[in-house]
């Protein structure tokens, strides 16, 4: 190997330091570098001069450039910095918002702040920084659009969707701001840009198929969120168009360049599967304020329910008030009716206390307060223990108990006004012991009351029983005081 | 073999897309398609794509990183099918399946990462707003609920319909009080007539002249999701909707029992919890309208339900009223 003299050295740094390369330890690598090629050059029988002009066109005074620039973004302290702000950033508050909505599905105390932090961290540190790198390391500085309509738009739904789940006002229009600038202003640009960028027209429509059904898909839950009619053929379009077209092509075209399992096919096919099923999931689920519809519904219940008692008492105190041939006769009926009625009515509030106690876990006392403000209940959406409770493994549960105790109920109370078809048209109706059947389906009485019914919408159940109770009472204690005073 | 992996990534892919699109749809075979999906990916693609990645590297790297990877997303997606289908044990794998790809996979990711010189940044921010994506969806998947509840729904309508018929039955043997019959039959014909629009706009023919004719089946409720049809009728049909109008029909109804001379003190007691009423606000910092206490959305079914149980409480009042005497 032919080695450099001292002064053809010299030669070569000056070229260096005339690229204007201020950076020593880069300087020194590259002089090192250099000397090396121009060596291996001249040990195939050139001279130096050859040799480095050579080398020279290799490197180019731009090429050492752009070298010292690259290098720059790799030890430049700003973006290592922000590189590592973007990895811990992001780490604790994705381990935040994973641990936060565990929390919150199983109802368990500080899953509010562990969004509002997870959030903070997330769109404040994480996503600025992610963006901020992804800028350095695009080295074009027309893209700034790109970014700034990316940036803007991912907070603004990020911050969206925590304003939603705290029930903050404002949630709404975030939302949409969000959702609309990544579809309508981010993709158009990323579209624009990776269109400049393809090769060959067949790349350029697939980039644009591909962007084209992603801002279907995902524009199909901004209509649902605005309830704008039309989401479900947004939804339906796009899908078909992303993963049953879209994806095969691109797939096909990864298989042709690559011909090897890269990591970002795999990552590609995980993220399709997470997609569909979050935004399918999220289209065929409701919104938690349809529980809202019960508590209101139980509270007018139970209030109707208060409203009887006291109109059935005063029924009873105008009874003893009456002449004692009535008491003779009536004294044995009324006294079975008001003992029915009371132990059914009670049988039923007790159902209702061990069921909160159950789900809610909480004691006997509170129970009792939450059944009478409902909305204080914490797992209003448990259905496990309702099924568990009330219909047991092999319909053995409370449900068949109630079934039974309604139907004994209606049996004696039957007996007591055999001559009333009203009144018994009545408690056959009101409480009602069939099993539903159509033609094509069937349900037993208490799977068709309780299966797969959440707690708070249970309740009402119960409160509908109580209240039907109470109505019969009435009646059947009229038909019994009103035929003795007849005779 | 690579292209039986490539290609068993996309059937994966495209049987979740029709698993759930029948889902949505209501079609048979639904679950079938989710569980085969699932099945592809987890125990086909997903293996055999790792392996193949793994094995196709010249200097072999990152091994504890593809079994994570794989681990993480097996259960992930194995809990996500157990929930969407309803089986026992959703709950606890839910537990474990939500947090993992954010405490097991992203931190071993980095890990292994992290003295890879010449690892492409485009791939770390891929994986990292990846996992953003699923972080913010699983939290908002989370606010909602499983729209089965929409039945539990449709049942608790069927049983205000039940308790109005009852008071209705009252009805015919009472005598009419300063014209309260007529009030009432007015109001209820009313909302009768709402409910009659809501239903024959999402295609449930159950109504003939305003009035209801058939009975409701919980199980046969058409378009019981849709908001589009409560949206119109209660707050924009002839620009204001019905609401406002009904709000105001309720106060007169309600000012003509109260002032009456013949109402005993209870039912004026239950006339005002029961109509028009906003006490159970017991939420300390906000106030609900009495329109968000009663029509807390706006699903079909939701609203219909409201409206049966306004009309079953005006029957109650005015049977209470009456049978007082």
């Amino acid at each position: 190997m032919e080695s450099l003299s001292a002064k053809q050295v010299e030669i070569i740094s000056a070229d260096v330091q005339m690229a204007k390369i201020t950076f020593t330890h880069l300087a020194d690598d590259l002089i090192d570098h250099i000397c090396c090629e121009v060596e291996t050059e001249m040990s195939s029988g050139k001279s130096f001069q050859d040799a480095y002009e050579k080398v020279r066109q290799l490197f180019g005074i731009r090429e050492l450039q752009k070298i010292q620039e690259n290098t720059r973004y790799l030890i430049d302290k700003n973006y290592k910095n922000m590189k590592k702000m973007m990895k811990v950033s992001g780490t604790i508050s994705l381990i935040m918002l994973g641990l936060a909505t565990v929390f919150k599905i199983f109802h368990w105390p500080g899953a509010g702040p562990g969004f509002v932090f997870g959030f903070f961290i997330l769109s404040m540190f994480f996503f600025p920084s992610a963006i901020y790198i992804n800028f350095r390391d695009s080295h074009q500085k027309k893209n700034g659009l790109l970014h700034l309509t990316a940036l803007i738009g991912g907070i603004a739904f990020m911050v969206g969707v925590l304003f939603k789940i705290m029930h903050w006002p404002g949630a709404g229009v975030m939302l949409v701001v969000g959702t609309g600038a990544l579809l309508l202003l981010f993709m158009p640009i990323l579209l624009f840009v990776s269109l400049k960028k393809a090769k060959t027209s067949k790349d350029k429509m697939l980039y644009s198929m591909g962007v084209f059904a992603l801002i279907i898909f995902e524009m199909s839950f901004l209509f649902k969120m605005m309830h704008w009619p039309g989401s479900s053929v947004l939804i339906l379009f796009g899908s078909i168009l992303l993963f049953t077209v879209f994806l095969p092509m691109y797939t096909y075209k990864n298989f042709k360049e690559n011909g090897r399992i890269t990591g970002q096919y795999i990552f590609l096919v995980t993220t399709s599967m997470f997609a569909i099923i979050f935004t399918f999931l999220l289209s065929i689920n409701v919104s938690k304020n349809v529980l809202e519809n019960f508590i209101r519904q139980d509270y007018i219940t139970m209030e109707v329910v208060k409203h009887l008692e006291v109109r059935n008492e005063k029924v009873y105190t105008e009874y003893e008030k009456m002449s004692d041939s009535i008491h003779l006769q009536c004294d044995s009926s009324v006294a079975v009716l008001k003992k029915n009625t009371q132990d059914l009515y009670d049988f039923i509030n007790e159902l209702k206390i061990q069921l909160v106690q159950a789900t809610d876990k909480t004691d006997k006392k509170t129970a009792e307060e939450m059944i009478v403000n409902t909305s204080r209940i914490i797992a209003k959406d448990n259905y496990e223990v309702v099924h568990k409770i009330m219909l047991g493994d092999a319909n053995n549960g409370k449900a068949t108990m109630l079934k039974e105790k309604i139907e004994q109920y209606k049996t004696s109370v039957l007996a007591l006004t055999v001559s009333n078809p009203r009144i018994k048209f009545l408690i056959e109706k009101s409480l009602n012991t069939e099993d539903y059947v159509t033609p094509e389906f069937k349900q037993t009485w208490e799977e068709y009351r309780f299966s797969g019914t959440v707690l708070i919408a249970s309740l009402p159940v119960f409160s509908d029983m109580e209240m039907n109770v109470k109505q019969l009472e009435y009646e059947v204690l009229h038909s019994i005081i009103c035929k003795s005073n007849n005779l | 073999m690579k292209k039986f992996i490539y290609i068993s990534g996309i059937v994966a892919a495209n049987l979740i897309l029709f698993g759930s699109i029948f889902k949505i749809m209501h079609w048979p075979g639904a679950n079938i398609l989710l569980v085969l999906a699932i099945f592809t990916f987890c125990f086909l693609f997903l293996p055999l794509a790792l392996i193949s990645s793994y094995k196709s590297q010249v200097i072999k790297k990152f091994k504890w990183l593809h079994i994570v990877t794989f681990i993480v997303f097996f259960i992930t997606l194995v809990s996500a099918l157990f929930k969407i289908v309803h089986w026992p044990g959703a709950g606890i794998l839910m537990l474990i399946g939500i947090p993992l790809p954010f405490v097991l996979f992203l931190p071993v990711y980095l890990f292994q990462i992290r003295k890879e010189k010449d690892y492409a940044v485009t791939n770390l921010l891929g994986v990292m707003l990846g996992l953003t994506f699923v972080a913010v969806f699983s939290v908002l998947l989370a606010m909602n609920i499983s729209r089965n509840i929409l039945n539990s729904v449709a049942f608790d309508f069927v049983r205000v319909q039940n308790a109005a018929d009852f008071n209705q039955s009252k009805l015919a043997e009472v005598k009419d009080i300063d014209g309260i019959k007529q009030k009432s039959d007015d109001l209820c014909q009313f909302i009768e007539a709402m409910k009659c629009e809501l239903l024959t706009l999402s295609s449930n023919n159950l109504c003939e002249n305003d009035r209801q004719t058939m009975p409701v089946d919980p199980y046969n409720i058409f378009n019981m999701d849709k908001t589009e049809a409560s949206d119109l009728v209660l707050y924009r049909k002839n620009e204001t909707g019905d609401l406002p109008v009904l709000k105001e029909k309720i106060q007169e109804f309600k000012n003509a029992v109260i002032s009456s001379m013949k109402t005993s003190d209870e039912v004026k007691k239950l006339t005002n919890t029961l109509l028009l009423s906003t006490e159970e606000n017991l939420a300390p910092d906000y106030t609900f309208t009495w329109e968000q206490l009663e029509f807390p959305t706006m699903h079909l079914i939701a609203v219909i339900d409201a409206l049966q149980r306004i009309q079953s409480n005006i029957r109650l009042i005015e049977a209470e009223m009456l049978s007082g005497q």
